[in-house]
């Protein structure tokens, strides 16, 4: 195969030194993954995401090796089209006549570019795509960019060069040469486990839908979103549709409300409570607790850990994804989106009726604590269609002629205290109880 | 800091034998980053034994020892053993920010030997901070914690919540609770603590990194583990990588140090019968005439080079 040019526009220095800086490593890992996704979606015929049937992403798999020398991502998805190549996968920014594929992850057409720039200065991009049953297929191509050459060189393109075929038709992407930072980050051990983490949060669904992902060799498992269900608790389940995006909701009570009212006691260094969103399957936002869900939106019920326990999950499905509402890291909402509006709209009030249980819920600790106990986890996703968030009803009175005690004391001092405890984790409010219950048993006996 | 109170430490086979294989470590390291100018600072407590060491078989001269309690101190100034060995008295993170403060100590690398008997608290992990925040290239920095499954909290559920809570994603989420039972949790800790150390050095922006050394896990009474590394100037780091990865590299015993206490009469038997290509039998120790458990003895002979000779404070 003689070798073509690849058509790269504008604005080289640009993406090479500003945009890759609006996007955090992993981030970067996820685009790339992304793509994968969307070759998989595309071979299967572009179903839509939905909450009612699964789709069978179960031939899929995407591995990810890193080093201090090196990043590898390789596929089974199909592989990028000469043509795509050559007109638009290396191209920076998907040109207008560009529709992207239906129910995509993909829009904007940078993501790929953006990632392999950040992560090092020696670039090559494998495709190979899946043999026709009959005629002849299309040759596997490489892609090769010596990132500091092409900043030097005049010309926007990168060498398209024919290439071994794959061993599976899909696209390997290897990055060599890594800039200084993301070496660091590749040889740190708590870096992987914090990836792995996010992957299985963030692509729960379709490693739910069966696909693999592995990194470096080890299998993501599926991050699991489970929610009470009794007589008494019943999580909402709603959906809502408007200029083709489709909106789908669930929220409820995921876990006790922690006992703690203290915002300076340690509480779950990773708290899954808050909102989950996710735009065609694809999680964008996790646990947030921040104004962009409606936490503190107007100035009110800002997030506190009394509300610790809810979890809503909101997924927008679009046919194009360039209606929903995405920026382009696809790690935050745009909330001027009109769709995004809408649905803040009815998040806000879901959130509501959880604020309110909690509060009701201190005055009835006893019986709300033992309403609850009955409920069982479910899994998110399955939880039935449900137009009202119940919560229990709680009738008894406020427990007579109790004293909140407060005093301060050297967080060492306590530390050690809960040390002696036999509970070197125990929060300050907790050792505070003890000791007290400790001094009336030594000097009053009995108990309390 | 000090547990010259509790422990006579004439009598500690296995805290010996730790400390022997970490100055081995440093005495290789040595020959790639040259430490005989560095500063050595550390908890020197009544016996200084470290001190000792680090200036016999390293030639360190300008040390440190953090003493963090009135008497403790006097007594430390009182048994100092060189000239060039100040003790200051005050919390470590206390002092080890001020020793940061110092510009002249900044000048030349630092051996850090932070040998807790304390477990891991979100204290050692500040004190831990400081070290990798501030430690000229070329530092060492070791940590030693009393890993007993009880300071790290009861059951296997309350440690998994107390660890992920200071080491977070250091301590990897796909290990299944079980792991975090007593009889496994040293691995774990040591495993996670290692990846928390290199961590932050990353996100503390070091460019070197840092290079894992030490990991060993040790029983001096209690269970007890040392872990520590290299932070190597970005020039260094594949030499100092090459050397800790090396097949030489003591800081990874593939046994854990758990010798028993032996009498002068059984050390002298048993080594007579090394070194030895095949493994010493029990039945070869009857035929001398006293006998050991099988994992005291894979131990001993493990570390035999190591094991304490003289019952003294220096071995
Ligand atoms: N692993 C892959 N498998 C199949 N096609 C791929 C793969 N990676 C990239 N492509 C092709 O390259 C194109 C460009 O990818 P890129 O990530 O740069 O943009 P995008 O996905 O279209 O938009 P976005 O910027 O929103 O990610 C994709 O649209 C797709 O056609
Ligand atoms: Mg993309």
């Amino acid at each position: 195969m003689e070798v073509k040019k690849v058509n790269a526009d504008p604005t080289k220095a640009f993406f090479v030194h500003t945009i890759t800086r609006d996007i955090k490593l992993e981030d970067c890992i996820l685009d790339l993954i992304d793509n994968s996704l969307d070759g998989a979606r595309d071979l299967l015929g572009s179903p839509e995401p939905s909450l009612e049937r699964a789709i069978n992403f179960s031939k899929y798999e995407v591995a990810i090796e890193f080093s201090e020398e090196q990043f590898l991502i390789r596929d089974n998805c199909g592989g990028i089209s000469l043509d795509d190549a050559i007109n638009y996968a290396f191209t920076f920014g998907r040109r207008e006549a560009d529709d992207p594929d239906a129910y995509s992850i993909g829009v904007y057409g940078i993501g790929m570019k953006r990632s392999v720039f950040k992560l090092g200065d020696d670039i090559v991009i494998r495709s190979t795509r899946p043999q026709p049953k009959k005629g002849a297929g299309e040759e596997p191509f490489k892609v090769t960019i010596d990132v500091p050459g092409w900043l030097r060189s005049n010309v926007w393109d990168f060498d398209l060069d024919s290439a071994e075929p794959l061993s599976a038709p899909g696209v390997e992407i290897v990055v060599k040469s890594l800039r200084e930072n993301i070496s660091a980050e590749f040889s740190n051990p708590a870096f992987e486990n914090r990836l792995r983490r996010i992957l299985s949060r963030d692509y729960s669904r379709f490693i739910e839908y069966g696909l693999t992902i592995r990194v470096n060799g080890k299998k993501v498992k599926a991050f699991e979103f489970n929610l009470l269900i009794s007589d008494a608790i019943k999580p909402f389940h709603g959906e809502f549709t408007l200029k083709g995006v489709r909106v789908q909701i669930i929220a409820g009570m995921a876990a006790r409300p922690s006992d703690t009212q203290d915002p300076d006691d340690e509480g779950e260094k990773e708290d899954r409570s808050g909102w989950y969103v996710l735009c065609n399957d694809r999680m964008v936002l996790a646990a947030d607790k921040s104004e962009l869900t409606g936490w503190g939106y107007e100035q009110k019920n800002r997030w506190h850990p009394q509300y610790r326990g809810f979890i809503g999950i909101i997924l927008f499905s679009a046919q194009r994804a360039d209606q929903l509402p995405l920026t382009t890291t696809k790690r935050n909402i745009d909330r001027d989106h009109e769709i995004y509006k809408l649905a803040l709209a009815r998040m806000i009030e879901l959130t509501r009726d959880w604020i309110d249980y909690t509060n009701r819920r201190k005055s009835a600790l006893d019986e709300a604590k033992s309403i609850e106990r009955t409920a069982v986890y479910v899994p998110a996703f399955t939880t039935p269609t449900n137009k009202q968030q119940v919560y229990p009803r709680l009738t008894s009175a406020p427990r007579a002629q109790d004293v909140t005690i407060q005093y301060s004391k050297p967080l060492r001092v306590v530390r050690e205290l809960a040390q002696r405890f036999g509970e070197p984790g125990m929060s300050a409010r907790e050792v505070g109880s003890k000791s007290f219950d400790y001094a009336h048993r030594e000097l009053v006996g009995g108990g309390d | 800091m000090a547990s010259f109170d509790t422990v006579n430490y004439s009598l500690r086979p296995n805290k010996a034998i730790q400390r022997q294989i970490v100055f081995d470590g440093l005495e290789l390291l040595d020959r790639y980053i040259p430490l005989k100018k560095s500063l050595y600072i550390g908890f020197g407590s009544i016996w200084f034994t470290d001190f000792v060491l680090a200036h016999r078989r390293l030639q360190i001269s300008d040390m440190i020892s953090i003493e963090n309690k009135p008497i403790g101190a006097l007594r430390g100034k009182f048994n100092s053993p060189f000239k060039t060995v100040i003790v200051e008295e005050g919390d470590s993170s206390v002092v080890l920010r001020d020793i940061a403060n110092r510009e002249k100590e900044l000048e030349k690398p630092w051996v850090v030997w932070l040998d807790y008997d304390r477990g891991l608290t979100r204290e050692v992990l500040d004190d831990v901070g400081i070290v990798i925040t501030h430690a000229p290239i070329n530092s060492v920095l070791i940590v030693t914690i009393n890993a007993a499954a009880g300071s790290l909290g009861k059951g296997a559920g309350g440690r998994q919540h107390y660890l992920k809570n200071l080491l977070g994603d250091s301590v990897d989420d796909g290990l299944p609770q079980e792991s975090f039972e007593s009889e496994g949790i040293v691995g774990v800790l040591a495993n996670a603590l290692q990846n928390y150390l290199v961590a932050q050095a990353v996100q503390l922006g070091r460019p070197g990194g840092l290079v894992p050394g030490f990991k060993i896990p040790y029983r001096d009474g209690s269970q007890m583990l040392t872990i520590g590394g290299v932070l190597p100037a970005p020039a260094a780091r594949s030499a100092v990588k090459a050397c800790l990865q090396s097949v030489e590299w003591p800081g990874f015993p593939g046994v854990p140090v758990e010798a028993p206490p032996l009498t002068l009469k059984e050390i002298t038997a048993l080594q007579r019968l090394l070194p030895s290509a095949k493994p010493i039998s029990r039945a070869q120790l009857r035929r001398i005439g006293f006998d050991l458990e099988d994992e005291q003895l894979r131990t001993y002979c493990e570390h035999y080079r190591r094991y304490p000779a003289f019952l003294q404070v220096v071995n």
